[in-house]
Parts: structure tokens; sequence; C-alpha cells
């Protein structure tokens, strides 16, 4: 099963990834470790492909819309910028520890009592099991960025991350899915990145920074 | 009459297009006529869904019954109201300084937005429910940050943010609820809402669980429901007061129908997710009337006192009964009706005056005498008071908790009913009796509301006295919503 090998070895390279889009400190770095993220995620597809061959398609979506297109728009706005983010909420140490305990638990827990979430039998053997759990861990990861980054970019960034552990549980759960509905997510998810780097470049020239902490004259 | 339903989706679309290649003059009258025709096609598609039940096209992924005709009644009839009201308030001075692209993006957009309303509660799949309700969203953020200014984008950043994260557990949802039903379909289409009723009772217990409070906690946050409501506030006092009407009448209701359509699915199987349901309603009715008791911008207190008003619908639905259902889509055509009207008065009164704050106004009845008796009317409905849209709707849904036992629940209900009452017509006397009490307030500035916004205003007068005295008008589309 050199496959199962593969999207073992591969998915722990993703969430190796999500961990440095969160934890650069420079966003050029984070934006680098996202782009990384976004071609490992086309990659695990394209492994999935060998089984499920319909999934092709869904590769070659994942690779214009979040490899390319989303890879653009931030990179658009982080040149417009400061490199370096705005000190989150957590030092890095700490926060390093929170993710990683994060991630260790979130994946042990879902990978052990698959089970429990996976609503097939096929969804709780291997390789789906893996997947299941890595889109989880990743998913929160991105949860955990955007609750405690003080930098509009990297709350972004955090949600890009979201919406790529959701599509990558897509592979697992819903293989059969047409194509229309796969496109109108992703669409979705390209306008909704879109319009908060559209609205955040518009606060960075008003407000002079994109640090979410100075949106506060909404109170109450 | 298959080409029904398609028609009143492309009909906005193509004139959100025409909008914008239109001329600046034109693009009022093609806005009016949009919105019209698509009113018209959805008060044809209601008659006609009342006498055949239900219809269905492109394969059944588009499905129009009696719920999905009364909402699209609903919202054709408020973006309508709205648009006659918007030929006016994109001409006050306030927004001179707007840019001619920025009024075109507007004015195109809105009818975009009506598109996506419509396509979400008409379409009859379940993922692409997910995608019409986050349209809403996208459509709308650019309207709620219209103003372009610092206030402005902070309230779109917060609004779209948050409804984004929020909706994306409701995505997990859709696709673990799919993946569940697939393997028993066969080569039935999974995402068929229809489809996934008739195997709802086959799949797990804790999967069916997992999937409905992933899927209530999505769309309860885009519905504004406690303690999801701190997007509420923001959205509605920095957005247009266009945007504020259509916000709180139908954006905030849509997600209610998605949740009213879920629970009608699980809550047989799952009696436990209507006493859920029925808590967060409750909660919300309390913590939006206690804030909107603090406020002092107006718009903020109608803004909170829509997320107390969500609670009432929240509650209904949560009974699971048939009166219970019928109770709550009623409290939604009131609220959208009284809640616009309410907007729109007060709206106008803060761009005339310069100023929302509530203890800086005062005498200007004076001035608008025509707009305070629409306050006034749009006050006493949501009150509660006999005769009004309001009585008749609270009754329904506080009948239906008593039909439940549900006596906390009861004695909440009337008892923010009253609280309600209190601290909408104390903004009332404020904003509109006595003596200005600031320069601005008492400016030569001030006069009556152009006739286009008086006309909006009357219609929905209309519109709450025709539930409030004759709800028997509806009675033959709110019966079928009512059995989902």
């Amino acid at each position: 099963m050199a496959a199962m090998e593969t999207i073992k070895v591969l998915s722990l390279a993703l969430i190796l990834t999500s961990f440095a889009a969160i934890e650069l400190r420079n966003l050029r770095g984070a934006l680098w470790a996202y782009m990384l993220q976004a071609l490992l995620l086309v990659a695990i597809i394209f492994v999935f492909a060998t089984l499920h061959p319909a999934l092709f398609i869904w590769g070659i979506t994942a690779l214009i819309t979040k490899f390319a297109i989303i890879s653009w728009l931030l990179a658009h706005s982080i040149h417009q910028g400061e490199p370096q983010e705005y000190q989150p909420l957590i030092e890095l140490l700490p926060s390093v520890f929170v993710v990683g305990l994060l991630a260790l638990v979130t994946y042990r827990l879902t990978h052990t009592y698959t089970t429990f979430l996976a609503p097939t039998k096929l969804a709780t053997e291997e390789p789906f099991r893996t997947n299941i759990a890595v889109s989880l861990t990743v998913f929160l990861i991105g949860l955990y960025g955007i609750l405690t980054r003080r930098d509009a970019i990297k709350v972004v960034i955090g949600l890009c991350l979201m919406e790529n552990g959701a599509h990558l549980s897509l592979v697992s759960l819903a293989p059969g899915v047409r194509e229309t509905v796969l496109i109108g997510i992703v669409t979705d998810v390209v306008i909704a990145v879109w319009l908060l780097l559209y609205i955040i470049n518009e606060i960075r020239r008003q407000f002079g920074s994109t640090d979410s902490f100075r949106l506060s004259e909404l109170r109450w | 009459m298959e080409w029904l339903p398609i028609a009143l989706l492309v009909v906005p679309l193509i004139f959100a297009g025409l909008v914008w290649i239109a001329r600046q003059e034109a693009r009022p009258f093609l806005s009016l006529l949009g919105t019209g025709i698509a009113l018209l096609l959805a008060i044809y598609q209601a008659i006609l869904v009342s006498q055949a039940h239900e219809i269905t096209c492109l394969g059944e992924e588009i499905l129009v019954d009696g719920l999905s005709a009364f909402m699209a009644l609903l919202i054709t009839f408020i973006s309508f109201v709205c648009t006659i009201y918007s030929t006016a308030y994109l001409t006050l001075p306030h927004l001179k300084e707007a840019t001619e692209e920025r009024l075109r993006m507007f004015q195109s957009l809105f009818l975009v937005l009506e598109f996506t309303l419509l396509w979400t509660v008409m379409t009859n799949n379940i993922v692409l429910l997910w995608v019409a309700l986050e349209a809403t969203t996208l459509a709308s953020a650019l309207l709620v940050s219209f103003y372009w200014n610092r206030r402005a984008l902070e309230a779109g950043y917060k609004y779209l943010l948050l409804l984004t994260v929020g909706i994306t557990s409701a995505l997990f949802g859709c696709v673990l609820f799919y993946a569940a039903a697939a393997p028993h379909l066969g080569d039935e289409p999974a995402l068929l809402i229809t489809n996934l009723r008739l195997v709802i009772g086959k799949l797990p217990e804790h999967i069916s669980l997992i999937v409905a409070v992933l899927l209530i906690i999505g769309f309860g946050t885009k519905a504004g429901l406690a303690p999801f409501h701190p997007w509420i506030p923001d959205a509605h006092a920095e957005a247009p007061t266009v945007m504020s009407a259509i916000l709180s009448g139908i954006i905030i209701k849509v997600p209610l129908y998605a949740i009213l359509r879920i629970m009608s699915l699980f809550a047989p199987r799952f009696p436990e997710l209507g006493s859920l349901l029925l808590g967060i309603g409750i909660f919300s009715m309390l913590l939006g009337s206690l804030l909107a008791l603090l406020q002092e911008d107006l718009k903020r207190l109608l803004a909170y006192s829509s997320a107390a008003q969500i609670g009432y619908v929240a509650a209904g639905i949560g009974v699971v009964s048939y009166l219970g259902y019928y109770g709550a889509l009623l409290h939604i055509a009131h609220h959208a009706m009284t809640k616009a009207l309410l907007f729109m008065a007060g709206g106008v009164v803060a761009a005339m005056a310069k100023t929302r704050q509530i203890p800086a106004l005062g005498g200007i009845a004076r001035k608008m005498p025509a707009t305070s008796i629409f306050f006034l009317i749009g006050a006493l409905s949501l009150g509660g008071v006999p005769l009004f849209s309001g009585f008749i709707s609270k009754l329904t849904v506080i009948l239906a908790l008593t039909q439940a036992r549900a006596w906390v629940s009861v004695t909440i209900a009337v008892g923010v009913s009253l609280l309600t009452l209190a601290y909408i017509l104390r903004a009332f006397q404020q904003v509109f009796w006595g003596e200005p009490r600031s320069p601005e307030a008492s400016s030569e500035d001030i006069k009556e509301a152009p006739l286009p916004m008086l006309l909006a205003m009357a219609l929905l007068v209309l519109g709450i006295f025709a539930i409030g005295l004759g709800v028997q008008l509806f009675d033959p589309i709110l019966d079928l919503a009512a059995r989902p």
C-alpha cells in the first residue's frame, strides 16, 4: 500500500505547515507555509484520486483556487504593508506549546475514536481514518489562529486553514459529490477571502495598520 | 409551471446586470422594475403552490413548497419596499460624498443579494443551501460597509469574519449528513433534502445529533441568536438604513428558515433538539432586550431588539408543533415588516438630524409628523399591542409554548414583550416628543421624509395591519408552510 504510506507522510507535513503558517511571525514566511500547505493538499487529493478517479477534478480545482488564487490574493495584500505581524495575544513559546498540544490531542482523539465521528464503515478504515483526523486538526489550528492573532491578515490565514481542513474532509466523507457543488463551495471561500482582504487593505489605509485591536470603536 | 421558480431566480440577476451597465438616471427605475417583477412572480408562485402544494424543477434541485413560497413572498415584498425607499434615500444630502461607482455597486449588489436570498429558500440541495446562505453574507458584506469610513469598515470586517467562521461549522454538518445518508440511498442523489428525509430514521443516533447541532450552531450564528449575536448591532448600526431594514427584515430570517427545515427533519426523532432551540431562543429574548434597554444609539437599540425578537421565532420552532411553526412563521413576517418600518422611520430621522443618539434628539414630531406616526405604529406593533401584527404573532408563539407546558418560557416571553413595549415607547417619546435637546435636533434642515420613503413605510404599515387584522388572508400559504 504505497498510497497509504504516501498519504501518511503528506498528512504529517500538512499539519506541520499549518503549524508554521500560524506560528511564523513574519507574514511572508507564513504565506510560504500556506502555499506549501495548499500544494500538499493538492498532492493528497491526487493520491486519493488513485483510489477514486473522480477526485482528479477536485485536485485541479484545489490547485487553481487554494494554491493559485488565494495565495496570490494574500501575497498582494501582504506586500502592501509591514512584513512583521502585530504581537499576538499569546507569546511565541507558550503559543507553540498550545498549538502542539492542541494538534496532538485532536489527532490522537479523532484517530482513536473515528467510529464516533465517521458516518460510514469505509471512513473508519485507513487511509480515510487518518484523513479525517488530519482535517479536523488543521481545522482547529486555523480556529486557534483566528481566536488568538491580532493581525487581521494572520486571521485570514487562519480562516484559510479552517477552509483547507473542511475541504480535506470532503475527500473522505463526500467523494461522490458532483463537481458543481464542489465549485459552489470553493467559489464561496475564494470570494470570502477576497472580500476580507479588500476590506483589510482599506482598513490599513484608513487606520494605518492591520491590527484588529484598533478596531474598537464599536462596543456594546 | 416549472419555469416559474427559475424565472423568479433569474429576474433579479438579469436586472443586477442591467443596473450595473445602465446610466445613473435609469438605475432606480430598473431596480424598481426588477424587484417589482420578482414580487409579482412570487405572488403568483404562492397562489399556485397553495393549490398544487409544490413545484419542482431541474430534477428536484429546486423545490418550492408552502414554506419556500411563503419565504420567497416575504423576501420579494421587503426587497421591493426597500427599493422604493432607496430611490429617495440614495439622493439624501449625506450620501452626496459617495462616488458614482459606489452607488452603482450598491444598487447592483442589492439585486444580487435578492437572488441569493431567493436561492437559499428555494434550493432542495443541502450543500447548495449552505453555499447560497454563505453567498447572502458575501453579497451583503460590501453593502454593510458601504459608507467606507472607519466604523463601517470595522463593522464589515467583523460581519464577514464572524459569519464565515460560524457557518463553516454548518458546512461540516452538511457534509457529515450527506456522508451518513449516502449509503442508505443507493443511486438516489443523497444531497436532496427530500431524499434525506426518507432515510433520517436509519442514520446512527450520535451522528444525527452531531449533524443537527453543527447545523443549528452554523445557521444560528447567521441568524444572530445569542450567544452568536455580537455582529448584529455593529452591522445594523453602521450599514445604510436600507441595508439595516433588509438585514433585520430578511437576512437574519433566512437562516431561521434553514433551521426550521433542519428541525422538521430531525425533531420528530430527537425532541431534545427542540428543547435546545427553545433554550437558545429564551436566552436571546432576555439578553437582546436587556441590552436594548441600555442603548442610547437609536439604530443599535433597534438592532438588539431584533436579536430579542429572533428569540421568539427560535422558541416557536423549538416547540416542534404545528402551532409552534405557524407562530414562528407569523412572527418572521410580522418582524420583517415591523422592524423594516422602524429602521426606515428611525433612519430618515437620523439622516436628517445627523445624529443617532436618542438623548440628543427630541421634538422631531413637529417637523416630521408622518414619519413620527409611522414610527409609532411600528413601535406599537413591536410591543405586541392588539390590532397590530405583533400581537397575533406573539400570541400564537405563546399559545404554542402553553400547549407544550413550557411555563417558564411563557412567563419570560410575556415579560420580554412588556419590556419591549416599554423601551421602544420610551425611545419614541424621547426622539419625537418634547423639546429638541441639541442644536442638531433643532436644525432647520430637518424636513418631512421625501415621498418615496413615506410610500415605502405606508406599504409596510399596510402589511402590519393585514397581518394584525386579517391573518386569515395568509392562512392558505401559512397552513402549508407550517407543515414542512
